[in-house]
């Protein structure tokens, strides 16, 4: 991939049960697919999809758990550096909400302080729902998030959930200086090099 | 192609494992077979590799040994081989504070500065991320390279060890000169020493070691001499560039100078990195890639022993205090788990940290620094300062991480020292906390237990960078793989993979790589993408 001119980049992350549909959403959104089966990707870390917040190209980078969440054991550094941050449940299964406590846990611990927190009620599209629109809408108010109903299955709402989120973080990031596609900051990241190596690095 | 191949080898191996070394996890995860399994029944990844918050340092202090489960053989064709303790390899912990636990109400008078408490910075305890095991990365080192090579650098970042310093004649501290411009800009060197420590070091970095003929087995010191370099220019050399002893020979002398020579200007002017919030990252980057491939992770799961087929002495799995049993084809696990079996004389590493509220040295700049002690009848002492910018401390803190690779002093002793030479600018009233331990070096020569297929890692070592788990994990991987399998294959970059699907009933997600893309466009492509990545992270830390 070439230069991309894009305005700026932001880290999405999504937590929540096991399937209750994150990489459903993720790949809903991104590639506008619904995978029907039940295997787990492989070998995927995160999706890219640039989107337009007035005019200007946004990429998001949407990271998804790595069914580490199975056991209640992801990486804390996988919250690291998160600009936003989607907590899904499925709105059919109480035990999914009911576990929303133990994530908001998580995320005060190791999220940044000012990270963009959504609430995502999933599979709206089955008539099964064991949660109601009001109390997770009271969940999300006291937590301070955002509260949206999605069906990855039939698209309702996605594309909204990610575009409000990218406007969001623009907004943001237009009151401070966090995603902008160039900096001075003098860390390194993923083994790439700002001078070039003396020798060479790869292979 | 590379999802094929996680095909190929998924059934070969499914591996559980208790605790995550390093490189254990390096293992691991380049196993890339999907059946991984890592257990440990820690809370937190890395096990002895770790860095905790505030409270989880202090929780950490105050582990108790485990009640042993004593779980009986299903039948007479298994053994149970149960797992020691972790107290077995640290010894002696000791925590304490020198500041008070909250303010006294009468305390709050007008202008002076709120006191330091212990609450204020529990207070602010998650800022905190300290290391068990600090370590520094040679910038072309072998874990450095395996990050870039393996794409597994796209989950860390890193900061320059940006000062370097060292102990000077009249008792202070002062940056090592360490490139062309530093030694020519220096105050302290005559100008003819300048061009004969020049020489010294171009020598160094442009010599092959054969070239040291008879020489090679002299010591450094003694070769040193004959280049006509004073004692403090060959202590420069000897302490803060080889980073060797006194009685090292030649060959390792300059051997290490090469080493540190070559990894400055790679990222900057300093041939060190350090991890961002800390090094137990480190074993939790690994252990994404192992998920993202298919591994599976579980934390706080106790685990009772390995379960050993009699007939052929084979591990055959590991079996939990619940008494649930899970096969496997190889296991690995770290050898201190068997330390009841291994020979008591080992080299015991004395580690400590400080928690400061004043950096050894005052800069401008947000630093992380690096300052060896030694001396010619001593071993090198390590002290790593971070600070804020390193993602390991709240605003204002600092933690000093001391060890010695081989202890011979005190390192009550060494704070004394340090405090000598830091005189007004750091003194004892700025320690606010303090961690003492001591670490049972586990290293052993070989990768095998009496127990087939069942591979036994080594904990960390005393030295200052990450070689020899590196070494360590590949040899293991090759072990396991036989098969010419890569190494730490490098992961596709998200952008790379297409996903092919989907839509028919029978589907399993498949993601298919072309490799040759991927090959061709390393350089150019991965170099790109990375940087992507890089602005964003960048402006988000700073």
């Amino acid at each position: 991939m070439l230069m991309d001119d894009y305005k700026y980049l932001f880290k999405v992350v999504l937590i929540g049960n096991a399937s209750v549909g994150k990489t459903c959403l993720v790949r809903r959104f991104c590639q506008d697919v619904f995978p029907t089966g039940q295997a787990a990707t492989i070998g995927v870390d995160f999706l890219i999809k640039t989107v337009e917040v007035n005019g200007e190209k946004i990429k998001l980078q949407i990271w998804d758990t790595a069914g580490q969440e199975r056991f209640r054991s992801i990486t804390q550094s996988y919250y690291r550096s998160a600009n936003a941050l989607i907590i899904v449940f499925d709105i059919n299964n109480l035990a999914t909400f009911s576990s929303l406590p133990d994530w908001v846990r998580e995320v005060k611990a190791y999220a940044n302080n000012d990270v963009l927190c959504t609430l995502v009620g999933n599979k709206c599209d089955i008539n099964q729902r064991e949660v109601p629109t009001h109390v997770a809408e009271q969940f999300a108010e006291k937590n301070d998030m955002w509260y949206l109903e999605t069906s990855a299955k039939n698209s309702e709402n996605v594309g909204k959930l990610f575009q409000t989120i990218a406007e969001e973080l623009t907004m943001k990031a237009r009151e401070s200086t966090i995603g902008a596609s160039n900096s001075g900051h003098d860390s390194f990241f993923n083994g790439d090099q700002k001078t070039k190596p003396v020798k060479s690095s790869c292979c | 192609m590379i999802t094929t191949q996680l095909r190929d080898v998924c059934l070969k191996l499914s591996k559980p494992v208790h605790g995550s070394t390093n490189d254990k996890n390096i293992v691991q995860q380049i196993a890339t077979a999907t059946n991984a399994k890592h257990r440990t029944q820690n809370e937190y990844y890395g096990s002895e590799w770790a860095s905790f918050p505030l409270n989880g340092l202090i929780e950490w202090t105050q582990m108790q040994e485990n009640p042993t489960t004593n779980v009986d053989p299903q039948d007479d064709s298994e053994k149970i081989m149960p797992i020691s303790s972790p107290l077995n390899i640290f010894r002696n912990v000791q925590f304490k504070w020198n500041i008070e636990k909250a303010n006294e109400q009468s305390s709050t008078t007008e202008n002076e500065t709120p006191k330091i408490t212990i609450d204020v910075l529990e207070k602010q305890s998650r800022k905190f991320n300290i290391d068990l095991i600090p370590k520094l990365y040679y910038a072309t080192g072998g874990l450095i390279d395996l990050l870039v090579q393996s794409n597994v650098g796209k989950y860390c970042e890193f900061k320059l060890v940006s000062r370097l310093l060292l102990e000077r004649n009249n008792g202070q501290l002062d940056n090592v000169p360490s490139s062309r411009s530093d030694i020519f800009n220096s105050n302290d060197i005559s100008l003819i020493d300048k061009r004969l420590l020049m020489k010294v070091i171009m020598n160094c970095s442009s010599m092959a070691i054969e070239d040291l003929n008879e020489d090679e087995n002299i010591p450094f010191i003694d070769y040193l001499k004959k280049q006509k370099l004073n004692d403090t220019l060959s202590h420069l050399i000897i302490n803060s560039i080889s980073m060797v002893d006194y009685n090292a020979t030649t060959k390792e002398g300059v051997v290490k100078a090469k080493r540190y020579l070559e990894s400055i200007g790679r990222y900057g002017n300093s041939p060190f990195l350090y991890p961002m919030y800390g090094n137990g990252e480190m074993s939790q980057c690994f252990c994404r890639l192992c998920a993202v491939f298919g591994g599976t992770y579980f934390l706080r799961f106790p685990l009772a022993g390995f379960t050993i087929d009699s007939s052929t002495n084979q591990c055959s799995g590991i079996v939990a205090t619940t008494r649930e049993r899970f096969r496997a084809k190889d296991a690995v696990i770290c050898n201190h788990a068997f330390m009841d079996s291994i020979s008591s004389n080992r080299n015991v590493i004395h580690r400590m940290v400080l928690i400061t509220n004043q950096s050894i040295k005052s800069s401008e700049k947000d630093e992380i620094t690096y300052l060896r002690l030694s001396g010619p009848n001593e071993s090198g002492i390590h002290i790593i300062e971070v600070g804020h910018g390193s993602g390991c401390t709240p605003d204002g803190f600092f933690l000093l991480y001391i060890f010695q690779e081989k202890s011979d002093e005190n390192l009550n002793q060494v704070i004394e020292r340090l405090l000598k030479l830091t005189g007004e600018q750091f003194t004892q009233s700025n320690i606010l906390g303090q961690l003492t331990f001591e670490q049972v070096e586990t290293i052993s020569s070989s990768a095998s237990s009496s127990v087939l297929k069942l591979l036994l890692t080594h904990g960390p070592d005393g030295s200052i960078n990450h070689d020899s788990a590196v070494n360590t994990a590949r040899t293991m991987f090759y072990q396991i793989y036989s098969n010419g399998e890569e190494f730490l294959a490098r992961a596709p970059d998200p952008e790379d993979i297409i996903i092919e699907d989907d839509g028919n009933a029978s589907n399993t997600s498949t993601c298919n790589t072309n490799v040759e893309d991927v090959n061709s466009t390393l350089n150019t492509d991965a170099d790109n993408d990375t940087s992507n990545l890089n602005t964003n992270t960048d402006q988000e830390t700073s």
